[in-house]
């Protein structure tokens, strides 16, 4: 297997929420960056876009 | 004098005497951690001049799994992590790659629809700004530029530019063979 390829796999499996078999393996503790996290991230990034939207919404309307 | 460079060239077994550990993925990586992988990585993406490249690649076609690999493929060479590591947060990266970009509003691909999917080599970053110079020149086309005014006393050929070959006259003159009728007349003025 080719790295591109080991890449690919790796990042198709992380976009389905499972991690590679091998990353528990790795790790000692808990790992912190899990699909789980970057869910959250991106959920929290969301609401920070809504929210500035919002801010420049209700500025142009005051002006 | 310029001697001809023909004998300058790596002697066969040379590279056996140099020091592979010079080399840094040679050695052993910066870091081996996973969670300390992925917030290097995290820590490089989110600096300005990186975050510009990869909006700036998006916007020529490269998709997210292209740009995860150059970034992965660069941490390797540079010694930061090994290629093991490198694969295991191959999916951190590319997820935050892509929060990046839907942040910024930025339009991207994410390469893994297509099984076909070229993979972005320096061959291909050459066809894909090529293409970006083409596109530019389309535009210039459009609008033509005003016309240059020449300017007066301007040379053609630069300082260093080789001289044109002196006719035959001028090199036999240069060495001294000048006819002797003329030697004659010189003569006799002085």
């Amino acid at each position: 297997m080719q790295f591109d390829e080991a890449v690919l796999l790796s990042i198709k499996r992380f976009k389905e929420g499972k991690m590679l078999n091998k990353t528990s393996e790795m790790k000692d503790g808990q790992i912190y960056y899990t699909p789980e996290y970057f869910d959250g991230l991106a959920e929290a990034l969301d609401a920070d876009l809504e929210e500035e939207e919002l801010n420049q919404d209700g500025d142009a309307t005051e002006v | 004098m310029g001697m001809p460079q023909k004998f300058d060239a790596p002697i066969p077994g040379e590279n056996l005497t140099s020091d592979n550990r010079n080399y840094p993925w040679h050695r052993p990586p910066d870091i081996v951690d996973y969670d300390e992988a992925v917030e290097f990585m995290i820590n490089k993406i989110s600096e300005p001049e990186d975050l510009e490249g990869i909006f700036a690649l998006m916007d020529l076609g490269a998709d997210v799994v292209s740009i995860t690999t150059v970034f992965l493929l660069t941490a390797i060479k540079q010694g930061r992590v090994g290629v093991d590591l490198a694969i295991q947060i191959a999916g951190p990266v590319s997820r935050y790659i892509e929060l990046k970009a839907t942040n910024a509003e930025v339009d991207y691909e994410l390469g893994l629809e297509d099984k076909d999917r070229k993979p972005l080599t320096p061959t291909e970053l050459k066809r894909l700004l090529l293409i970006a110079e083409e596109e530019s020149e389309s535009i210039s086309d459009i609008i033509p530029a005003p016309p240059e005014e020449p300017v007066e006393g301007e040379e053609e050929e630069g300082l260093m530019s080789a001289p044109d070959e002196a006719s035959s006259e001028e090199q036999a003159e240069m060495l001294g063979d000048v006819p002797e009728e003329e030697q004659l007349i010189e003569e006799e003025i002085v």
